[in-house]
């Protein structure tokens, strides 16, 4: 059964047009192909980590290095997989998988999974990511998210609280700080129930000259 | 001729307090630097820089000019330049009056149009040991942020009380100074934790500073301790600790490090940072007074020219435009217009893309699904990195990539 899945799984990763070939060390080539087999043989998705093998690719870096960034994330789909329990979505996945290189534990991916056990968790794990990668620490980001997941934001107001915590870090706010006003004035809304203005901007400022 | 020896003693470069030989009618300066650093500021990563500079001093009679310039180049391919004008005069041997033009610049590869401009002046009084001086500045920073300049303007008033004696233990100099600032800068201020308490047209603050410094023989070093604090509709605080040491190793070579905490720079608008930094100075040519005098090497204006933060308030490269389910995203690259310029996305396989060129910046534009997504450019076949405006992220190969998502 293994060997049929194995062959199962190199069959799909070619037919992604697979990167193998550019991969001149033999080794590690048989090796990153063993990790993508492995993967489909997990019911992990490939997708990712095809293209985790293209990025290396495209960067030069050497054969063993894009071994190790293939199995690292291999890894890391693995413990998003069992956290987000039952989603296979690659999507989802990998913005999981990218929560968990943020240092978010495995352990808050399934409360928010059970929080949205209906609705992909894609943006809002991508946003969690992005908050940390910004400097917000993990703990208000988790818990902002949290906020945010059970009060039922929308997708897009998700997305968009990425971009005015980060514009409100650039422009000099404590990172934490900007999560907590931005993500109130999210919640703000919500409870509300409006959809246009936002209900804070951030600490008075001069009048600009632009 | 003691007014001669006061032009010597106040030139850019040396505040050369122990000069004791007199100073000739006529005397040129000329000193070239390299040094490394590694710089914090308050929003961006531990960065390491290296600068190169040089000047040239001349004296004559009771008017003495300098010019220099310095470039700074960061490890994630920030650069920055700065350019520093100062005429010196001593009208008379207890006092004499010092006007600095300055201009810096900040650029991804070479100095470009966003920077500051400033214009500074100093009046000493000499009375026995002690020196009185009243400062005064105004600066002007523009950053342009997606092809829109910000101007920002910043003004200082103050004074400085500062005592020398000479021992057989060497030269000891201590003095301190009180500056009120103000400025409409949020950006800098802010990354500094000074934040306006109500609504006003500028940040006022008050910085009081303590200076030591102490020479013998080769050896200098000096010790400064800065405060600042809102006044007014103004709230937060700031304080800097700098140390630097030089020594000189010959007539013409001196060795300077320094490290410590530079507050925000009103008039400049050089933001707040941490700094470490070794560098070297070379003076091919010296006025025969100046030749033993290590302090030669301490700038007046801080001490660390040669290894000084990298402004990094640079405007953001990428502008995404989001809405459910798609997402349209620029990112224009300031580069020579020789550059090769990709960009590549984990959408797109990683296949990289030439940008193209739109005026003075390289631009590519391209559509995202609903996802998260990783981005990273590079410019002439350099290490790939993210775009600012972007989350940063590790890419697992040592090199990093900016994280878009779109709902």
């Amino acid at each position: 059964m293994l060997t049929l899945f194995l062959a199962l799984a190199t069959t799909s990763a070619h037919a992604q047009d697979t990167p193998f070939d550019a991969i001149t060390d033999a080794p590690a080539r048989t090796a990153i192909r063993a990790i993508i087999a492995d993967a489909a043989a997990r019911g992990l998705p490939t997708a990712p980590l095809v293209t985790k093998v293209r990025e290396g690719l495209a960067k030069r870096a050497t054969p063993d290095r894009i071994r190790s960034a293939t199995a690292l994330l291999m890894n890391r789909l693995a413990i998003a997989a069992e956290a987000i329990a039952p989603s296979r979505s690659s999507d989802e996945l990998a913005a999981a998988a990218d929560a968990l290189q943020a240092g978010i534990p495995a352990a808050t991916l399934r409360d928010m999974r059970a929080l949205w056990p209906a609705k992909p968790l894609t943006v809002p794990l991508g946003v969690l990511a992005e908050m940390v990668a910004n400097g917000v620490s993990r703990a208000v980001a988790t818990r902002r998210v949290r906020d945010l997941l059970v009060k039922g934001a929308s997708l897009t107001q998700f997305a968009s609280l990425g971009t005015t915590v980060r514009n409100d870090i650039a422009a000099g706010l404590a990172p934490d700080a900007a999560m907590e006003l931005r993500s109130k004035g999210v919640l703000s809304l919500i409870e509300a129930q409006t959809a246009v203005g936002t209900t804070t901007s951030g600490p008075p400022r001069p009048p600009g000259r632009n | 001729m003691g007014w001669r020896r006061l032009v010597a003693a106040t030139t850019l470069v040396p505040a050369a307090l122990g000069a004791q030989a007199t100073e000739p009618a006529r005397a040129t300066m000329v000193w070239l630097d390299a040094g490394g650093a590694r710089v914090q500021q308050p929003t961006s990563t531990l960065r390491t820089a290296g600068t190169i500079g040089g000047g040239v001093w001349h004296a004559r009679g009771r008017l003495a000019l300098a010019a220099e310039g310095s470039v700074t180049l960061a490890s994630d391919s920030v650069s920055a330049g700065q350019y520093v004008g100062r005429v010196t005069m001593v009208p008379w041997a207890f006092a004499r009056t010092e006007v600095d033009v300055s201009a810096t610049t900040n650029g991804v590869s070479l100095p470009s149009g966003n920077g500051t401009r400033a214009i500074a002046a100093r009046q000493h009084l000499q009375l026995g040991p002690f020196e009185v001086s009243a400062l005064a500045g105004v600066g002007r920073t523009t950053r342009v942020i997606t092809r829109l300049p910000t101007h920002r303007t910043g003004h200082r008033l103050g004074g400085a009380l500062a005592w020398q004696r000479s021992t057989r233990l060497g030269v000891l100099r201590a003095g301190g100074q009180y500056l009120r600032g103000w400025t409409d800068d949020f950006q800098l201020m802010e990354a500094s934790g000074i934040v306006l308490g109500e609504i006003a047209s500028s940040y006022a603050v008050a910085d009081r500073q303590l200076d030591v410094a102490w020479q013998r023989g080769p050896l200098w070093l000096q010790v400064s301790r800065a405060w600042r604090v809102g006044t007014g509709k103004t709230v937060g605080t700031a304080s800097g600790l700098h140390v630097a040491a030089a020594w000189s190793v010959s007539g013409s070579t001196t060795l300077i490090a320094q490290a410590g905490e530079q507050l925000a720079d009103v008039v400049r608008g050089v933001p707040q940072a941490r700094y470490s930094g070794v560098a070297v100075r070379w003076n091919p040519i010296r006025p025969r007074a100046l030749r033993r005098d290590a302090r030669a090497l301490a700038d007046e204006r801080g001490g660390t020219l040669p290894v000084a933060a990298v402004p990094d308030l640079r405007g953001d490269e990428v502008l995404v435009r989001r809405r459910e389910g798609h997402g349209d995203v620029t990112i224009r690259i300031e580069a020579p217009a020789g550059a090769v310029v990709e960009v590549a996305t984990s959408a797109t396989g990683w296949a990289p893309t030439p940008a193209m060129r739109d005026g003075d910046r390289w631009v590519y534009r391209f559509s995202l699904p609903s996802g998260t997504h990783r981005v990273a450019l590079r410019v002439s076949g350099a290490r790939w990195r993210a775009p600012r405006g972007l989350a940063v992220v590790d890419d697992d190969f040592g090199g990093q990539a900016g994280l878009i998502v779109i709902p």
